[in-house]
């Protein structure tokens, strides 16, 4: 049993959490239950935000798991017969495995834990982490705000109707640094709804206020987020391979949540790269975000009417 | 004039009773006869009467979908429709699609397919989605369906434009995409 300090919220993140500990542990991911995040367990949380929810809370736990792995280590190497070999122990496949060749000796996780039980072993372990070397001094403007970076690189394929101002996103190749992914199909699912995200962001989700200051675009009937139709057609997202994190992260991976939001530029750039196609490519088309049907169709009209 | 004189002075303006009818819905096979204000709408009615919460509010006028059952064998959105307008209709909510134990094929083309992230638009999604693949079999055309003569077939086209009705914040679509062919597939 786990519990963390960070906000389940659809990410995954109890997930990878729960992959952390039964990595430090040698257990089938089945065998590590999670418990609802709430502060009477852990208080003064972090807020689950900046994407740092794995970076975080997944250090923490892979801190409890593995002062507890090194306990439980400590007490099987002095309490069974004949004594364990306490170099080269370790958990892997629900079994403590000490020594190696006919010296080899394996304990079931269940008998391990039940045993140093009894031996009135504290079996619960608390964790905690803060990233490391991160410091800026606002007076002087200098530091390192960030432990690392994240990158990513997408590409993007438009057609637009220069009349209507009506666009579709034809393709869309993505490929983003995750570091060495703690969960492929989790990190895509992440990439992929960053990407539409901020795709939204930069096309069709308009904030309009009128001359009151009050916000008319107020609800999904004039706010608009992206739906099916505004899904790429083809829409390729893949992980960089081969590239774990240079700093010591969590298992040198990288943060997912927040940075390939970023990726939904292309869309933009593509729209006005589009437009610059009416003028042969000798313009650089004025178009504010986000660029709706409307504003495209206003662009097209300007660079028109310089050409005439 | 203080504050409390005129507050009870507007209760006193108030009208008496709100009217209220008696209505029986038949919801998930269950027939329930409740006596409602007038006003309350379907989605309501199921949330805050039948405790079936399954079925979200998300904006409450009809954009996002979340709130997606089905009437008579129909999607419709539940917020925008009043209970009493639905005497003696069958209503089936996520709820009465399926359990944990025995998910519903689209439920578990959802999990298969890691189909969700909040999970919040999803049992709209599900409903919407169960009744996409019932409308394309009963050939009822939509704005992309290119033949109004022949049999619909069940294009990523055709899927995106009937579930357009129905958003998801967190941008799954991809995977949702997968997910109702998945059905389809193993209905035909």
């Amino acid at each position: 049993m786990i519990n963390h300090g960070g906000t389940e919220m659809g990410q995954g993140l109890h997930t990878k959490i729960c992959q952390v500990v039964a990595r430090e542990l040698g257990l089938d991911l089945d065998s590590v239950r999670i418990s609802a995040t709430r502060t009477d367990k852990v208080p003064n949380t972090s807020p689950t935000a900046a994407s740092s929810g794995a970076d975080l809370n997944g250090m923490a736990a892979r801190d409890a798991a593995s002062k507890l792995r090194e306990r439980l280590f400590e007490f099987a190497a002095g309490h069974f017969e004949g004594g364990l070999d306490r170099e080269g122990m370790r958990l892997e496949h629900g079994m403590l495995i000490a020594g190696i060749g006919e010296s080899e000796r394996r304990i079931p996780w269940g008998e391990l834990v039940q045993t140093a039980y009894l031996n009135r072993v504290s079996l619960s372990e608390k964790g905690f982490y803060a990233t490391p070397l991160i410091h800026y001094n606002r007076a002087k403007g200098q530091g390192r705000p960030f432990y690392y970076y994240a990158f990513g690189a997408a590409v993007a394929e438009v057609s637009l109707d220069t009349l209507s101002g009506e666009y579709l996103v034809d393709r869309v190749d993505v490929l983003h640094d995750v570091g060495n992914s703690l969960n492929p199909a989790i990190d895509i699912g992440q990439v992929e709804g960053g990407f539409i995200q901020g795709m939204g962001w930069l096309t069709s989700e308009e904030l309009k206020w009128n001359a009151k200051g009050v916000l008319v675009s107020d609800g999904p009937a004039t706010y608009k987020t992206p739906t099916y139709g505004d899904l790429p057609k083809v829409f390729n997202v893949d992980l960089l391979e081969g590239h774990p994190n240079s700093m010591a992260s969590l298992y040198r991976s990288k943060a997912v949540g927040e940075p390939p939001f970023m990726l939904g530029m292309c869309v933009w750039s593509a729209l006005r790269d589009a437009l610059a196609s009416l003028a042969d490519y000798r313009v650089s088309p004025h178009l504010d975000t986000p660029a709706t049907p409307e504003r495209v169709m206003l662009a097209a009209n300007a660079i028109r009417n310089k050409a005439l | 004039m203080n504050a409390s004189n005129s507050a009870e002075q507007r209760r006193d303006q108030a009208p008496q009773e709100v009217p209220r009818s008696t209505v029986t819905l038949v919801v998930n096979g269950t027939q329930h006869t409740l006596t409602l204000d007038n006003r309350t709408t379907l989605l309501d009615t199921l949330r805050e009467h039948l405790a079936l919460t399954g079925s979200k509010k998300g904006c409450e006028h009809g954009q996002c979908g979340a709130c997606t059952v089905s009437v008579n064998g129909e999607r419709i959105n539940a917020c925008l429709t009043l209970a009493v307008m639905h005497e003696g209709d069958e209503i089936t909510t996520i709820e009465g699609l399926g359990t944990v134990d025995h998910l519903d094929p689209m439920q578990q083309a959802f999990v298969d397919n890691d189909a969700f992230q909040c999970g919040y638009c999803t049992t709209g999604q599900i409903c919407s989605a169960n009744a996409v693949l019932q409308e394309i079999a009963a050939n009822i055309p939509s704005h992309v369906t290119a033949d109004l003569t022949a049999p619909i077939e069940i294009t990523d086209a055709e899927i995106r434009e009937r579930m357009s009705g129905n958003l998801c914040r967190c941008g799954a679509y991809a995977n949702i995409l997968k997910a109702i062919p998945q059905v389809a597939k193993e209905r035909a």
